[in-house]
């Protein structure tokens, strides 16, 4: 990264869900499907629930706000979840991210 | 997140006994005339399966987990109500593998796919001959030839998964290799399969067009391409108490539905645990005693495990339901095929290994 390029603010991306993937919730699971490459992933209870709101776009933010409303849990807490799991789904390029900004 | 190879995840659905996977006949009827048909010119049921059918099952199978349907026939694109049905399959996100002969299909239906894209995991043409003559002699159906041909052509312009099955028989096996050179060309994946069953209803026709043992022996090796499982695989499967889950996923993450509506544990083994327009699919699945016992099966139940080629053949339920009527009994059919390869390796000395090291399975 070049000196005095400006960090995107995390929170500017809408996140959503990749075309050309399918899932089925199993006994509180989700199950994906890459329909490109074939592969299998599972999410657990939480993780679904994020998988759910990513049918439409949204931040970390309000990813975070939507999972501390669901849960009992610290908003530190639900932040480092949203953001690990976020990190993993764009890895695997199974989320994209639009930063909302006009060019 | 996990991430699962497609191994461990078959593993883990079969293990829950979980459906991964449900083969649809949607009809029996067929707009070819086959010499082997295993209908037997029964092609059509009473009480068919129609779009609302279908409308009302997609949610269950969705809810049961199903990710893959295969469609097939007779020739599943002659329902009446075809581009409905797979218009629903499609909108609700399933994954589909489509056996066809390719005559019926059109622009529409490749236009259809191609709004779906990555859903139509791969069709599968059948296809008999390398010329008209030889391919229609099994069809019994002018034209036919050449608009399978089209289909493959029309399939792989759009960039849709295609491959080829042939069944071998008396009538075409000369073209064998001619139609492999044609798959190269098109570079689709070409199978081949010898093993002619009786007709559903008994009826033993389709057996004259059976390959003498001659002519089986003189079949390529090793046998990637042969649609039927030759392989070792791990000693630890194979013990005499183990259920059979190692090599047949029937009733544990597939099933096979009938254009009637009737949930089979495959295409071939014949035995409805129930009916999805009287029961919802997920209870079937679960609740049947037909497919309670079926997951129960063990090794030792089955005359093959007694036999010197066990495991590098393995028992088929199916195929002995529909030789004998008795799953337990030995496919005579599949121990000649055996017997003929097999007995080729001891005439040339070969290694067991380097014979059957490959499974198109």
């Amino acid at each position: 990264m070049n000196a005095g390029h400006k960090v995107k603010d995390l929170n500017s991306i809408k996140w959503s869900r990749r075309p050309q993937l399918i899932d089925r919730e199993i006994e509180g699971e989700t199950v994906l499907l890459d329909l490109k490459s074939g592969v299998y992933y599972s999410l657990n209870e939480v993780g679904s629930e994020i998988w759910r709101l990513l049918a439409d776009k949204a931040t970390e933010e309000e990813l975070v706000d939507a999972i501390t409303a669901k849960y009992e849990v610290a908003k530190d807490e639900a932040a480092r979840d949203v953001s690990e799991l976020i990190k993993d789904l764009s890895g695997e390029g199974l989320i994209i991210g639009e930063t909302g900004q006009t060019p | 997140m996990k991430q699962e190879s497609r191994e461990t995840f078959y593993r883990q659905y079969s293990d829950a006994a979980r459906p991964l996977r449900v083969q649809i006949e949607t009809t029996r009827r067929c707009n070819l005339d086959c010499v082997h048909c295993a209908l037997g010119g029964n092609h059509v049921m009473a009480g068919e399966m129609g779009a609302r059918d279908y409308e009302k099952l997609i949610p269950q199978l969705r809810a049961a987990g199903v990710f893959n349907v295969y469609l097939t026939g007779g020739e599943f694109l002659a329902h009446p109500e075809i581009d409905e049905i797979l218009n629903l399959f499609l909108e609700a996100d399933f994954w589909l593998s489509l056996q066809t002969n390719g005559v019926l299909l059109n622009s529409g239906h490749v236009d259809l796919f191609l709004r779906h894209p990555g859903k139509v995991r791969s069709v599968t043409i059948s296809l008999y001959g390398a010329t008209a003559e030889v391919h229609e002699s099994v069809t019994r159906s002018p034209g036919s030839f050449e608009k399978t041909l089209n289909a493959i052509s029309m399939l792989l312009a759009a960039g849709i998964r295609v491959e080829v099955i042939t069944l071998l028989m008396t009538l075409n096996h000369h073209e064998r290799e001619a139609i492999e050179r044609m798959c190269a060309d098109w570079d689709v994946k070409h199978q081949f399969n010898s093993v002619l069953v009786p007709c559903k209803d008994g009826s033993p026709d389709p057996l004259r067009y059976r390959l003498p043992d001659e002519l089986i022996r003189d079949l390529p090796r090793p046998w990637e391409t042969f649609t039927y499982n030759f392989t070792d695989g791990d000693p630890a499967d194979f013990k005499s108490e183990n259920t059979i889950e190692a090599w047949c996923s029937m009733a544990r993450s597939t099933g096979y539905l009938d254009s009637n509506g009737n949930l089979l544990p495959c295409s071939v083994l014949n035995i409805p645990a129930g009916n999805v327009r009287e029961t919802p699919f997920g209870e079937i699945w679960s609740d049947s005693p037909v497919f309670k016992r079926i997951r129960e099966l063990k090794i030792s139940e089955f005359e093959c495990s007694g036999c010197r080629h066990f495991p590098t053949c393995k028992p088929c339920p199916g195929l002995a339901y529909i030789e004998h009527g008795d799953m337990f009994a030995a496919p005579r059919e599949i121990c000649r095929i055996v017997e003929m390869f097999l007995g080729k390796k001891e005439e040339n000395h070969e290694g067991k290994e380097a014979l059957l090291e490959t499974s198109a399975y």
